[in-house]
């Protein structure tokens, strides 16, 4: 009698056991599949985020293709108020407002053009052997409008004309700040300047950011040489690069 | 019989075990259930992502809108629609002229300048100039119900902004907005 008790008690000690190891392997199966549905789709989703940025960011370089540089005049004023807004673009006759001089069909892609159509080494500097063509203020016009989203979301961005892998140097009049004309709302770049790497390639600095968005597209400009008898033409290559990142000192947004 | 010593039956003897192996299905077939409704929802989210980047492929494809006709023709009924049906979604594209400066939609603005409002107005500033959608039955004049889930993405474009008789082009938005199921 004392032996037919043991015996019940142990297979009931066993079959409770089972019935617990069991339980417990259902629930680290659960655990298994609330760690897959966990992180299912993320990478999906964030490949296709960084889609429509690029896709963002190449409709901004096919917008600058067409748009009439004179209708940027009203970037640097509060679309409110009227206020001037961005005090590196407010000026009436170095800023946005003095695109208003190029009225006709002078697009801000035609207007870059011309400001690099000169003798090398060319120079971003709004002008063309020394006419005044706005070029790179009416790129950095149509950016700041352009990239207001972004911009107002934390994010940074900067816009380089490359050649040969190197970033055509911008130049600032003398007398203003050294580095107005670099298009970029970094301040960082815009105190200190960045070399012939370019904004898009110096902020791949983990001190600046660890994930830099970039599209880079081609854009040919034709260097006629009036100094020889026939003019020489020249086709020049570059390309013009437009990139994003969040900043280090900003929280992502 | 002594090989029966002991023995409750064949439920008696894993009585104990009963409540933990039933406890542990349900467990089991409760996340299996669980987590494949969380799968087909993300599934759902990221095809509507997918459909909604593909219709703004369409739309952004020249980086250029200056022709109402054009658009209406061309791009909206020869290409938008027919992609939406292809990948079963609605959507709603709205383009905006903003020829004196991009404003930032924020509540508190008049209802012409929401993204989702349905116009053909000829206004230069803020609001709707075209629209394409897919979904029937949707008056002009006021903002179409999106549901809160449908994503929307918006793009910079070259429009025509007229002055005087300078065929000047400007600034635009064109706003996508794709969605699964029915309207809000």
């Amino acid at each position: 009698m004392e032996g037919e008790n043991r015996m019940k008690k142990r297979r009931g000690q066993a079959a409770l056991f089972d019935g617990i190891t069991f339980l417990l392997l259902a629930s680290l199966s659960a655990a298994m599949i609330f760690g897959f549905v966990g992180t299912f789709g993320v990478q999906q989703d964030r490949v296709m985020r960084s889609a429509y940025v690029l896709n963002y960011m190449q409709s901004v370089v096919k917008a600058s293709y067409y748009v009439d540089a004179s209708t940027l005049t009203r970037v640097a004023e509060d679309v409110n108020s009227g206020n001037p807004v961005y005090g590196d673009l407010r000026s009436p006759t170095e800023g946005c407002r003095a695109l208003s001089d190029y009225k006709g069909s002078f697009t801000v892609s035609d207007l870059l053009k011309r400001d690099l159509s000169e003798k090398t080494p060319e120079k971003l500097d709004d002008a063309f052997d020394g006419t005044p063509v706005m070029g790179v203020t009416a790129m950095h016009c149509a950016l700041k409008e352009l990239m207001k989203p972004f911009a107002f979301s934390g994010f940074s961005y900067g816009f380089d004309v490359l050649r040969s892998g190197l970033a055509v140097q911008t130049e600032a009049k003398p007398g203003s700040r050294p580095f107005r004309r670099l298009v970029t709302n970094e301040p960082a770049f815009l105190n200190s300047g960045v070399g012939q790497t370019g904004v898009c390639l110096s902020a791949q600095n983990p001190q600046i950011s660890s994930d830099v968005l970039a599209v880079r597209v081609p854009f040919k400009v034709v260097y006629v040489d009036g100094s020889q008898e026939p003019p020489a033409r020249e086709l020049r290559e570059y390309e013009l690069a437009l990139c994003i990142w969040t900043p280090q000192t900003a929280a992502s947004p | 019989m002594s090989k029966l010593k002991g023995f409750v039956g064949p439920l008696g003897d894993d009585l104990p075990s009963i409540f933990p192996i039933v406890a542990g299905v349900l467990l089991f077939v409760a996340s299996l259930l669980y987590a494949n409704n969380l799968v087909d929802e993300k599934n759902q989210q990221l095809d509507t992502r997918k459909a909604a980047l593909g219709l703004s492929y369409i739309v952004t494809e020249k980086g250029l809108i200056d022709d109402a006709a054009d658009f209406k023709s061309v791009k909206c009924e020869d290409q938008l629609q027919k992609f939406a049906a292809s990948t079963r979604v609605n959507f709603l594209v709205t383009v905006k002229r903003f020829c004196q400066g991009i404003r930032i939609y924020q509540q508190g603005s008049p209802p012409q300048e929401s993204p989702y409002f349905l116009d053909e107005s000829r206004d230069l500033q803020a609001r709707t100039w075209m629209y394409c959608t897919n979904v029937e039955g949707v008056p002009r004049g006021q903002i179409m119900d999106v549901p809160a889930h449908a994503v929307a993405l918006s793009y910079p474009v070259a429009v025509t902004c007229p002055e005087g008789d300078l065929p000047l082009r400007g600034l635009g938005m064109i706003t996508v907005a794709a969605w699964k199921g029915k309207t809000a």
